[in-house]
């Protein structure tokens, strides 16, 4: 990853409060004694009172920090210029978030120079003979990026699953995605993994009720009933569930 | 490049001419011709195969679509079919959590639409490569905005004569040589001395040119 202590992201005080919390306790994540409130706990209470998921969020948030912050402050650093040439860029997914900085002035000049040096590096590569296939050396570091973060918001969360508050607000709350709820289920156990597959089993038979109403009203037998405001919405809801909002 | 004697295309068909049609847009034809596949895809599904018995098995298996694909399913604006086909999802979901299994969280297909993408990707690049030696394949290409380079990857694959190999790879040094002195002015005309003058229209998209050459285009 290029500099990545630089600009890390997702607010750097949280992390390194996260990982001194996580020394001070041994890293034990998921145990039942009682954790210490810090910044980054509050932060994922008040993500989750936003009604998305969370890691979501936070890896919106940091990947657009983190690209945002390259492209203005990285340009002139020889070492981020090079893994970007050595990278070839991002990955399909994350160039989106590239792409939508370009329209702004500042970093719209940093995306240009960036990406001059790496057309021309692929331009020389078409002309050389034998043409070596550049495209096997991609290696996204935003990938690598976004896999370090959610491993850090999984175990914040995985550290408060048993915490009275963080229950009471993730029941509340939308919860996690469906990717992200699978990958933290797989960092769980005891009653922590209980009360997170239970909270979900619970929130899923909410949307599949609204979802059988919904196509019920729909029909002309009962379209005299009215659509409630959740049913309109199941729909949307139910695919960004099972699809996450990172893409 | 002229055509070789040796070397005799197969007949041409639909394909053949939807790649000369896409050529003459903007971006990668078969980017273009998988963007417009997808779309038919898509609104095909939600408009003949939602009750189908093999697509909702197939749906369950892959546990729905991916992020890119479930957002045009939302555009799409087919509230009813989507809530049909999600139904049978989340249902599956929700009985896996109340069994407390997680192994039924493993899903055992990728995404169908990804599938049907890169099947048809693979046949754009495919018709391709075996029309290449054609000049009205050749005139295409050279008026075309060029492949991405997954793409040219993908069709320099499939030839096999060193000539053509450079010839392909030489056409699109030369369409990355134009991104290239784009992407150059838009630099320059941001400098002081020079922000009179105006940046054109493909001089402020020709970072986007350029990510959507490096990686492809968004389907």
């Amino acid at each position: 990853m290029h500099s990545r202590n630089r600009h890390i992201g997702w607010d750097e005080r949280i992390i390194e409060g996260f990982i001194s919390f996580l020394d001070r306790f041994g890293g034990k994540a998921n145990s039942e004694e009682p954790r210490k409130k810090f910044l980054g706990y509050n932060d994922l209470l008040d993500l989750l009172k936003d009604m998305q998921c969370p890691v979501c969020s936070i890896l919106k948030r940091s990947i657009n920090h983190y690209v945002a912050t390259a492209f203005i402050e990285e340009v002139a650093n020889g070492e981020f210029r090079e893994g970007m040439r050595s990278s070839l860029g991002y990955c399909r997914r994350h160039s989106v978030f590239v792409q939508n900085i370009v329209p702004r002035r500042l970093h719209g000049m940093g995306v240009a120079i960036v990406y001059e040096d790496l057309v021309e590096q692929v331009r020389v590569n078409l002309t050389k003979d034998p043409f070596e296939n550049i495209l096997e050396q991609n290696h996204c570091a935003l990938c690598s990026f976004e896999s370090e973060l959610s491993d850090y918001a999984f175990r914040l969360i995985a550290d408060y699953c048993n915490d009275p508050e963080f229950q009471n607000t993730y029941e509340k709350s939308r919860g996690l995605c469906f990717p992200h709820m699978r990958s933290l289920c797989e960092r769980l156990d005891g009653n922590a993994l209980k009360f997170i597959l239970y909270e979900h089993e619970r929130k899923l038979s909410i949307l599949s009720t609204h979802l059988v109403e919904f196509q019920r009203k729909s029909t002309s037998q009962f379209s005299s009933e009215h659509i409630t405001q959740e049913e309109a919405r199941s729909w949307q809801m139910a695919a960004r569930f099972m699809a996450g909002d990172m893409g | 490049m002229k055509q070789g004697k040796e070397n005799i295309p197969p007949e041409k068909f639909t394909g053949y001419y939807n790649v000369l049609d896409a050529c003459g847009q903007k971006g990668c034809p078969v980017c273009i011709l998988s963007r417009q596949g997808v779309r038919r895809y898509v609104d095909n599904l939600l408009y003949e195969n939602v009750n189908d018995p093999a697509t909702r098995k197939m749906l369950r298996s892959s546990l729905g679509f991916c992020f890119v694909h479930s957002q045009l399913l939302l555009q799409a604006g087919d509230a009813l079919g989507v809530s049909i086909l999600y139904a049978d999802i989340i249902h599956e979901v929700e009985s896996a959590l109340s069994r407390q299994s997680l192994r039924a969280f493993q899903t055992t297909q990728t995404c169908p639409v990804c599938l049907f993408k890169l099947a048809h990707e693979k046949q754009s690049t495919a018709t391709i490569a075996e029309h290449i030696s054609r000049q009205e394949m050749q005139e295409a290409l050279n008026k075309s905005s060029g492949l991405c380079l997954v793409h040219l990857a993908a069709v320099a694959e499939h030839l096999h004569d060193k000539e053509t190999h450079r010839w392909i790879r030489a056409l699109h040094a030369e369409k990355l040589e134009t991104v290239q002195r784009q992407i150059h002015e838009f630099i320059r005309k941001h400098e002081l001395q020079f922000s009179h003058e105006e940046i054109t229209n493909d001089e402020r998209e020709s970072c986007i040119v350029a990510i959507d050459t490096l990686v492809g285009m968004n389907v």
